[in-house]
C-alpha cells in the first residue's frame, strides 16, 4: 500500500468579487456574488515508503494547494487522501505525528524564542524520549551548522539559518514522511547546497519519504528521481525524469561565436536566438549528428569559439508548457 | 483531554518566554486591564453620585452587580483573549502552522500569547465583587456562595461561547473584529446596568441574547429582587446550565469552521 | 490632482481597500453605534427618572448630548496605533519608511482615510437617530462643524503621541487599550463634564480631551455660545496647535530609532 495516497483531489476556494465603478466599495460590501477558483481540479497520485518525489508546476498550478490538503491543513472540497493510513483534516492530530512539514515562506519556529527552546519544545510536543532528543538534536547541530546561531531569537536568525532551522525542527521527531515546500526559495548556492545534501541523506539513510515542490530545477536535477507535474490544477506528468527529457528536449543546441556578425543559415538547424556575433542553433541529434553540423557552420563561417549544451529540465518543462498551451 | 492540557502548558511556557522580551508592558498591560473595567464603573458612580440611584437600584446594588459581570468576563477572557488575533493569524496564514503540530488548534491559538492585562481584568473584578458582596444586603450563606461562583462561570461561558463562535467565522477570511467587538461592547454596556430600564422590547432582547443572564439575573436572585423582565422566577439561577449550552455549541460551530479555512493567499 | 496630492491619495485609497475588504465590520460597526446610542438614551431616561430638568439641563438636551457624543466618539476612534504596532512587530515598518512618502504622513493619511469612509455614515446614523430618539438640530451648525473639526486633529495628534510609543515598547496593547477607555471618560463622551463633582469636570476642563468631544458637542447643544463659544473653539485650536508641534518633534526621534525586527 502506497505511504501517501491522493485521489481525484479537488479544491475550491470562494471568494467575494471585488466591484469596481461607481460606489465600488459599498457595493462590494453588500455583494453576494462568490468568485470560485478551482485551484485543484482531479489531482490523483500514489508516493511509495522512501521515495523523493518532486511535485512541480508553474506559479498557481495548485502545488502548494496541494500540500496543504496533504498536509491536513486544509479540507479538499472532494476526492480522498491518505498519509500513511490517516486521514489528514480528520485527524489531524495524529497525521501531524507522521510528518514533517517546511514551508520555505513561513517559518514554524517560535518567532520570539531562540532556536534551541524551539526545539526544546517540539520535542516535547513530539513526546520524543529525552536520550533520542538530544542525538537528534546534536546530529542535526552537527550536520546542518547550528551551533553557531543555535541560542539565537529566530526572528534575528537570516534566511538561510532560518531554513536550517526549520529542517531540524520538522525531522527532530523522525516523521516517516517530509514535505518540502519551496525549501530553496531566496538561499545563495551554498545554502541551498547545504539543505539539499542534508535532505538527500535523510531519504538515502533514513529511507524518509520526501514531496518536494520547488521553482528550483537544480533541486529536482539534484534530489528527485520521479516528478509529477501540475498545471492548471491537474497531473501533466507523473514519472521518471529521464523519459521527460527525451520526449520534451530531442534537441541539443549549438552556440556559435563568429569572427563577424552573420545571417547563418544551415540546413538541419534552426536559429533560436542571435546576439553581437554569437548564435544559438537548435538540432535534432538522431537526424543531424553535431559533428557534421559542426563542419558545415565552419566550413560556411568564420568561427572563433563553439560548444554543445545539453538540455535543462527547466528548458524541458517550459517547452512542455508551452506546448500544452500553443 | 489531560493531553491537550499538558500541552497547553507546554506552549503557554514558550509564550511566557517570548513575552519576558517585551518585559517593560507587563505591568502597563496589566494596570490597563484594571482601568479599562474601573473607568466603567467610575461612570456609573459619576451618575449616580448625581441622581442618587437608577430604576431603585443604589451604587452598592449596581457595584454587586458589576464585580459579578466583571469576573463573569474575566472568566472568559484569561483564557480566551488570544481569540482576538485570529484574524491576523487567518489572514497571514499563521493558523497553518497549528494545523500540523499535534495539539488541538484551538489550545495552540489561546496559548500562543500570554497577555498579561487579563488578569488585571480579573483582579478588578475580584476586588471590585469582594467589597461589593461585603456591603451589598445579601445574607451569604454557603448556598449563595456557591451559586456566586457557578453564575460567575456560567456568566463567562455565556460570553465566551458567543465569542469563539464569532472567532470561528474567520475562517471564511471574512472580518469578525467588530463583530466581536461589538458583542463585548453590547455584553460590557448592556450587561452592567438594570436590564429593567429598558423598554420590553429591549427587556425581550437582553433575555434572548442573553446579557441578563449574565449578571443581572442572578444579581436580582442574590438581592432577592423582581428582574422586572418577562422571564420566570428559575431564569435567575439559569446562567450555569445556559452557559454550558452555549459554550458546547461555541465550541462545535468552531470545529465545523476551522473546515473552510483556506490558507494565505492561494 | 498633482502628483504630490496623488501619491498621498493613494495610500487613503489603499486604507480604506483594506477596510472595505472586510465587510462584516462596516455592519456591525454600524449596529454598534446604534446600539450605544440607545443604550445613553435610555440610561439618561432612567436616571432622570421622570424629572423634566436637573441642573438647568432638560432631558431632551441631555438625550441630545449623550447621541452626539456617541457619534463624534466614534468619529475619533480609529485604528492608527494598531496598525503601526502590528507594523512594527511584524518588521513592515522598514518598508514603510522606505516609501517616497514619510511615515508620520502615511499615518495621517490612515486617519484620513478613516475619516473618509465614517463620516458618511455617522451623518447617516445620525439623521436616523434624530428622528428615532428625538434629536434637536444643532444650535450653532457652522460653529459646531468648525469645533468638530478642530476636535478630530485634537484627537489625531492624540493618537499619533500614543502610536510612537510603539517605536520604543513594540507593543502598544496595554496603552491603546487604556487610552481608549479613559479618553471616553476624559473627552466627556461617557458623562459630560456638569455631571460630574466639580473637582473631577474643573480637572478635565484643563486636560485636552474636553476639546475632543465635550465642546463640540456642549456647542451643538447650546451650553456653549457666544463669546465663552469662541474661547472654548480657541482652546481647541491651540491645543491642536501645541499637539501637532509636539508629534512632529516625537515622530522624529522615533524615527531615528527604529528597530526593524527581521523582514
Amino acid at each position: 500500500m502506497p505511504l501517501i495516497e491522493a485521489k481525484d483531489l479537488v479544491k475550491e476556494f470562494r471568494r467575494v468579487r471585488p466591484k469596481t465603478g461607481a460606489f465600488s466599495t459599498v457595493r462590494t460590501l453588500f455583494s453576494r456574488d462568490f468568485e470560485v477558483t478551482r485551484a485543484v481540479d482531479g489531482v490523483g497520485f500514489a508516493v511509495e515508503a522512501g521515495e523523493l518525489v518532486g511535485y512541480l508546476g508553474p506559479n498557481g498550478a495548485g502545488k502548494s494547494t496541494t500540500i496543504k490538503m496533504l498536509t491536513g491543513i486544509l479540507t479538499p472540497t472532494s476526492g480522498t487522501v491518505e498519509v500513511a493510513g490517516v486521514v489528514p483534516w480528520r485527524q489531524r492530530e495524529r497525521n501531524a505525528r507522521n510528518i514533517g512539514v517546511v514551508f520555505g515562506q513561513r517559518s514554524q519556529l517560535w518567532w520570539d524564542l531562540p532556536l534551541r527552546d524551539s526545539f526544546r519544545m517540539i520535542g516535547r510536543l513530539y513526546r520524543v524520549a529525552p536520550a533520542r532528543y538530544a542525538q537528534n538534536l546534536d546530529r542535526f547541530v552537527e550536520v546542518l551548522g547550528l551551533a553557531s546561531f543555535l541560542d539565537t531569537p529566530v526572528r534575528q536568525l537570516s534566511l538561510g539559518q532560518r531554513m536550517r532551522g526549520d529542517l531540524a525542527a520538522a525531522m527532530l521527531y523522525e516523521p516517516p514522511i517530509l514535505y518540502l515546500d519551496e525549501p530553496t526559495v531566496g538561499l545563495d548556492v551554498i545554502a541551498k547546497e547545504r539543505i539539499r545534501e542534508f535532505v538527500a541523506g535523510l531519504n538515502a539513510e533514513q529511507g524518509t519519504t520526501v514531496l518536494l515542490t520547488t521553482h528550483d530545477m537544480d533541486d529536482v536535477e539534484r534530489l528527485c528521481r520521479r516528478l509529477v507535474l501540475i498545471d492548471h490544477g491537474r497531473v501533466l506528468y507523473d514519472g521518471p525524469v529521464a523519459p521527460l527529457k527525451e520526449k520534451y528536449a530531442p534537441h541539443r543546441e549549438l552556440v556559435v561565436q563568429l569572427a563577424s556578425p552573420a545571417e547563418v543559415v544551415v540546413p538541419n538547424a534552426d536559429v533560436v536566438r542571435a546576439e553581437e556575433g554569437r548564435v544559438w542553433l537548435s538540432f535534432d541529434p538522431r537526424t543531424t549528428p553535431a559533428a557534421s553540423l559542426i563542419a558545415e557552420v565552419s566550413a560556411k563561417y568564420e568561427v572563433t569559439d563553439l560548444s554543445l549544451v545539453e538540455p535543462d529540465l527547466e528548458g524541458v518543462i517550459r517547452r512542455m508548457y508551452l506546448e500544452r498551451e500553443g | 483531554m489531560l493531553w491537550q492540557l499538558r500541552a497547553g502548558l507546554i506552549l503557554l511556557g514558550g509564550a511566557f518566554r517570548a513575552t519576558a522580551q517585551y518585559r517593560a508592558n507587563i505591568f502597563s498591560n496589566m494596570a490597563a486591564g484594571a482601568a479599562f473595567q474601573t473607568v466603567g464603573l467610575i461612570g456609573l458612580w459619576v451618575i449616580l453620585n448625581r441622581f442618587g440611584e437608577v430604576a431603585g437600584w443604589t451604587m452598592s446594588d449596581v457595584a454587586l452587580m458589576y464585580g459579578l459581570r466583571l469576573t463573569a468576563h474575566a472568566a472568559w477572557a484569561v483564557p480566551l483573549n488570544q481569540l482576538m488575533e485570529i484574524e491576523h493569524q487567518v489572514r497571514e496564514g499563521l493558523i497553518d502552522r497549528y494545523l500540523v503540530r499535534p495539539v488541538n488548534p484551538l489550545v495552540q491559538l489561546l496559548t500562543g500569547r500570554v497577555r498579561l492585562n487579563v488578569f488585571g481584568d480579573l483582579a478588578a473584578g475580584l476586588i471590585l465583587l469582594a467589597v461589593a458582596a461585603s456591603r451589598a444586603d445579601v445574607d451569604w450563606t454557603p448556598a449563595r456562595l456557591a451559586f456566586l461562583v457557578l453564575a460567575i462561570l456560567g456568566g463567562g461561558m455565556i460570553e465566551g461561547g458567543f465569542q469563539l463562535g464569532l472567532a470561528a467565522i474567520s475562517f471564511r477570511t471574512l472580518g469578525t473584529s467588530e463583530m466581536r467587538f461589538t458583542v463585548d461592547t453590547i455584553f460590557n454596556l448592556y450587561g452592567n446596568y438594570p436590564a429593567k430600564i429598558f423598554s420590553v422590547p429591549g427587556q425581550i432582547a437582553l433575555s434572548v441574547l442573553p446579557v441578563a443572564f449574565v449578571a443581572y439575573l442572578p444579581t436580582c436572585a442574590l438581592l432577592g429582587r423582581d428582574s422586572g423582565l418577562p422571564l420566570p422566577d428559575w431564569a435567575g439561577y439559569a446562567a450555569p446550565g445556559l452557559g454550558l449550552l452555549i459554550a458546547t455549541g461555541g465550541y462545535l460551530f468552531w470545529r465545523s469552521q476551522l473546515r473552510n479555512y483556506q490558507g494565505a493567499g492561494s | 490632482m498633482s502628483a504630490w496630492a496623488l501619491e498621498r491619495w493613494s495610500f487613503v485609497d489603499n486604507r480604506i481597500r483594506t477596510v472595505f475588504a472586510y465587510r462584516v465590520d462596516i455592519l456591525a460597526w454600524l449596529v454598534g453605534i446604534a446600539l450605544h446610542l440607545v443604550l445613553m438614551v435610555t440610561l439618561w431616561r432612567a436616571v432622570y427618572a421622570g424629572r423634566p430638568v436637573v441642573d438647568g439641563v432638560p432631558l431632551a438636551v441631555m438625550t441630545t448630548y449623550a447621541s452626539i457624543a456617541a457619534l463624534q466618539a466614534l468619529l475619533n476612534n480609529d485604528d492608527t496605533v494598531d496598525w503601526l504596532t502590528e507594523r512594527i512587530r511584524d518588521g513592515k515598518v522598514g518598508a514603510d519608511l522606505a516609501r517616497p512618502v514619510g511615515l508620520l504622513q502615511q499615518q495621517v493619511c490612515g486617519q484620513a482615510a478613516q475619516l473618509v469612509m465614517k463620516v458618511p455614515m455617522i451623518v447617516l446614523v445620525g439623521l436616523v437617530a434624530m428622528l428615532a430618539v428625538g434629536v434637536s438640530a444643532p444650535a450653532a451648525p457652522g460653529a459646531f462643524l468648525l469645533s468638530t473639526a478642530l476636535g478630530w486633529a485634537v484627537n489625531c495628534c492624540l493618537g499619533l503621541l500614543l502610536a510612537a510609543t510603539a517605536f520604543w515598547t513594540l507593543e502598544t496593547d496595554g496603552t491603546m487599550f487604556l487610552y481608549f477607555v479613559l479618553s471616553g471618560l476624559l473627552s466627556g463622551a461617557l458623562v459630560p463634564l456638569w455631571v460630574m463633582p466639580s473637582w473631577l469636570g474643573g480637572l478635565l476642563s484643563w486636560l485636552p480631551w474636553q476639546a475632543v468631544v465635550y465642546t463640540p458637542v456642549s456647542i451643538y447643544i447650546g451650553r456653549l455660545s457666544g463669546s465663552a463659544m469662541w474661547s472654548a473653539i480657541g482652546v481647541q485650536a491651540l491645543w491642536a496647535a501645541v499637539l501637532a508641534g509636539l508629534v512632529v518633534l516625537v515622530w522624529r526621534r522615533a524615527v531615528h530609532r527604529v528597530v526593524v525586527q527581521g523582514g
